[in-house]
């Protein structure tokens, strides 16, 4: 792969790799306990140690292996507004993609518009047939994003993670390379 | 891990593998049906297979894979494995029966048994299993051991140059203590 860390773009937001220097702003974020409660691997409470330890592996992730991590940037002003990753599980076929939006950032489409560009990124370029997202069940916003972007819900994995001391249950939504539309 | 205990059922005992397995497995595996209807077992099968496949957990300390052998006659008839999740207290099961002791209500005794065991034995929480959807009859085994189906991932497995559907069933600990 020529461009091993990949750049895209929507309309407000460009999609680009992180660099270490975007760690305080991401442990800002990730500060407000409502991100860490609703993604499985953020320690609640976060620390700057572990933002650190992140951002250098999705840094220096070996391409090959298939996951891309992007900062979302806003193209107005620069600002960081969240994270979104595609992963690949190459011997099915599929890809998953995750995402946070920095609480201050919330209701304005952000992932929305980024989840867009990222399924079409996964269809066209990575060649996957379907792409899932889950969400804790109690993710409500979360999941109205994974159905705007089109895709369906599949099924409820309950009690699933075990997270600071609750079992959370999961919802997978997925949509097929023929049910996406650019 | 390698097992080393015996978990008895009424008709069937879920106990460690033996050298002298090794034959008998081969024999029930090397089959398009249980291949098909796994994810594991490559059809057609290379000779000396079972003995791998047989131990590719024994250096991992969350898997348990057991032969499911008769009490008569201490024979196996299938296998059952557990992988465990040990961060968030669940496992996965697979399983498999031979071509000759199907329709006996063996595989359902197995996977109750087993189910005992994760609970009972490894204390977990959740316990799950999937099964393709072009294979019905899996789904009613695990429905009938006290499973409930949480829904279908769409074109979730490639095996076979397919993309296949699964079904995923699960049973957790509150459901577990009142059956």
């Amino acid at each position: 792969m020529d461009n091993p860390h990949p750049t895209l773009e929507t309309q407000r937001l460009l999609l680009r790799p992180f660099t270490m220097q975007d760690a305080p702003k991401v442990y800002e974020y990730l500060s407000d306990s409502r991100i860490p409660v609703r993604m499985h691997r953020i320690p609640n409470p976060c620390t700057m140690e572990w933002v650190e330890h992140y951002l250098y592996k999705a840094i220096h992730e070996d391409p090959e292996i298939g996951r891309f991590q992007f900062a979302l940037a806003r193209k107005s002003d620069g600002e960081l507004v969240g994270r979104m990753n595609i992963r690949v599980a190459a011997e099915h076929q599929r890809a998953e993609i995750g995402y946070w939006i920095g609480v201050p950032h919330w209701g304005n489409g952000y992932a929305t518009e980024a989840g867009k560009r990222i399924l079409q990124y996964g269809f066209e370029s990575l060649g996957v047939q379907r792409i899932i997202g889950t969400v804790y069940s109690h993710n409500r916003a979360s999941a109205q994003v994974l159905q705007k972007l089109g895709m369906r819900y599949e099924i409820t994995r309950r009690q699933d993670t075990y997270k600071n001391g609750v079992f959370e249950d999961s919802e997978i939504y997925g949509i097929l390379r023929g049910e996406f539309i650019v | 891990v390698i097992a080393t205990d015996i978990f008895e059922a009424e008709r069937l005992i879920l106990r460690p593998v033996r050298p002298t397995d090794h034959d008998r497995v081969q024999g029930l595996i090397d089959d398009y049906d249980v291949a098909a209807n796994t994810m594991s077992i490559p059809h057609p099968l290379p000779e000396g297979h079972a003995a791998t496949w047989l131990h590719r957990g024994d250096d991992n300390p969350d898997s348990f894979l057991f032969i499911v052998a008769l009490k008569s006659d201490d024979l196996p008839i299938g296998t059952i494995g557990l992988h465990r999740d040990a961060e968030n207290l669940s496992g996965t099961i697979g399983y498999l029966i031979g071509r000759d002791y199907r329709n006996a209500g063996y595989a359902t005794e197995a996977l109750r048994r087993i189910i005992r065991f994760g609970f009972e034995t490894l204390g977990l929480n959740r316990i799950e299993a999937d099964h393709f959807t072009r294979n019905p009859a899996s789904g009613r085994v695990m429905h009938k051991a006290g499973m409930k189906c949480e829904g279908v991932l769409r074109q979730h497995i490639f095996k076979w140059n397919v993309l296949e559907d699964i079904a995923v069933y699960s049973i957790l600990r509150e459901e577990y203590i009142k059956l």
